[in-house]
């Protein structure tokens, strides 16, 4: 019972302080009305000669709305915490650190969930040849989706504790994941270490999957969220140890 | 960096294309893109920033006019999208070897230059607009994708509805846009310059009142709490 009050109730606590885009405005200008401006802008830019097409195009940009406030939620998680000067209560507390930290990811991957969903369903008409069906497809990527990239956020935001600037590092992890993912440029298309970088990015095998693949897809995808958020875990546990013999959180 | 890797992923999709002219015409577009990135978002941090750093109280106070100190500052901010440029058309010349047909024309260097100076007055405008507005990101975060839109800087000028395409053309890039096509189609390019060097000094023009608007204002209250 304790373990599921630190889980269900920290975590939504923790999402109403500390993520940035909870007000109405933020979130449907940022997480709603850009990803939908971002499906159409490179459905603009793109034709039937890339592999994939216009409906491979809007079913790998409307999945990467979910990355959005995965990468960033998780990272303001963790960096906010800093910010706010709490971090230090929450280090020392006895409550289990993978526990806390897990239980923040959990409204990320909701509101990615959410975010993809409403997206695509809005892009929908901008191609013609996808049909409801096709929108059960995508919300069962995304599931395992949002929450790799949540679980990329919550390294990004451990990451935030031993460098500066965590908002340069989410930014690139963005731009990357929408390179790497194969959301727009198919993968098989990419450089040979970027292929390989690609089977280890969030979001690549859901994508795969929202695209026609079989559930090994989903599979790998779920594999990829479980190794981030092993390494967020270990990343704060270093970090608390740090902290703990420094004295300071201030370790960058 | 944001403008940078969209332009790369839109020439990486313009890769496709056989036509010369497209290709060079999605290494301008994906510059632009650039510039307008710059623009939003450095427009938006003008006062925003001297407002958290505290130095627009001392400047809002100065008997210099706010302009003068903010314009310069606007275009230098600017100058950075031509960097994103630069970086795009090295990319796009030396690993994807597309032509770049506008790059020795003067007349679509000249497009640009005009259309620099014409989104620096449109800076200093939106920078208004954005220290009235509670929260600026959420404005920055929307304003990126429908200008590149808009300008068709994604290669392809979509069909606009009426109202859409009146507002494409109070936009400095779809006109710098038309110009170096017709430069690189050996047509001329008086008129799309022309409007945009009158956009540009019009949006310069409105800058002057909404910036003396927000000078006399905070000398009024008192306070640069001006929401």
């Amino acid at each position: 019972m304790y373990s599921a009050r630190i889980f269900f109730r920290g975590g939504l606590v923790a999402y109403r302080a500390l993520f940035f885009w909870k007000a109405p405005l933020s979130f449907l200008t940022t997480l709603i009305i850009n990803p939908v401006m971002q499906v159409a802008f490179f459905l603009l830019a793109t034709d039937d000669s890339l592999a994939g097409g216009r409906v491979g195009v809007l079913l790998g940009t409307a999945l990467m709305a979910s990355s959005l406030p995965g990468i960033f939620g998780g990272a303001m998680a963790v960096g906010n915490e800093r910010a706010f000067g709490t971090l230090a209560n929450v280090l020392l507390t006895p409550a289990s650190k993978s526990l806390v930290f897990l239980g923040r990811g959990l409204p990320y991957v909701v509101n990615g969930v959410f975010s993809s969903a409403v997206v695509f369903l809005l892009t929908m008409p901008f191609v013609g040849e996808l049909h409801l069906a096709d929108f059960f497809r995508v919300l069962a990527a995304v599931v395992p989706g949002a929450l790799s990239c949540t679980a990329l956020g919550l390294v990004v935001g451990s990451l935030g504790l031993l460098l500066r600037d965590i908002w340069l590092v989410a930014n690139l992890t963005m731009l990357c994941l929408l390179v790497l993912t194969g959301a727009v440029i198919p993968v098989d298309t990419l450089p040979g270490a970027l292929r390989l970088l690609s089977v280890g990015t969030p979001l690549t095998h859901a994508i795969a999957f929202a695209r026609g693949g079989d559930v090994t897809s989903l599979l790998l995808e779920t594999t990829v969220a479980v190794v981030y958020f092993t390494i967020a875990t270990l990343l704060l546990h270093h970090v608390e140890r740090a902290a703990r013999t420094r004295g300071s959180l201030e370790l960058a | 960096m944001s403008p940078l890797f969209f332009g790369v992923m839109v020439l990486l999709m313009a890769r496709t294309d056989e036509g010369p002219e497209h290709r060079t015409m999605a290494v301008f577009g994906a510059g632009l893109m650039g510039f307008w990135t710059v623009v939003v978002f450095g427009s938006a941090q003008i006062f925003h920033d001297m407002r958290r750093n505290g130095t627009l109280e001392t400047l809002v106070a100065a008997p210099t006019a706010v302009l003068t100190a903010v314009l310069p500052q606007a275009l230098v901010i600017n100058l950075l999208g031509l960097v994103d440029l630069a970086a795009l058309a090295v990319y796009a010349r030396t690993v994807l070897g597309f032509p770049l047909l506008w790059a020795t024309d003067p007349q679509s260097l000249l497009a640009l230059l005009v259309c620099l100076l014409a989104l620096t007055g449109l800076g200093v405008c939106l920078s208004v607009l954005f220290i009235v507005a509670r929260d600026v990101y959420a404005w920055t975060n929307v304003l990126e994708f429908p200008l590149w839109i808009l300008s068709g800087l994604a290669g392809t000028q979509p069909a606009l509805p009426q109202p859409l395409t009146a507002v494409a053309g109070l936009l400095p890039t779809t006109w710098a846009m038309d110009a170096t096509r017709r430069a690189v189609a050996g047509e001329s390019v008086l008129l799309p310059i022309g409007v945009t060097a009158l956009l540009g000094t019009g949006y310069a023009l409105a800058a002057i009142p909404l910036v003396g608007y927000l000078q006399d204002s905070a000398r009024k209250k008192a306070t640069l709490s001006l929401v």
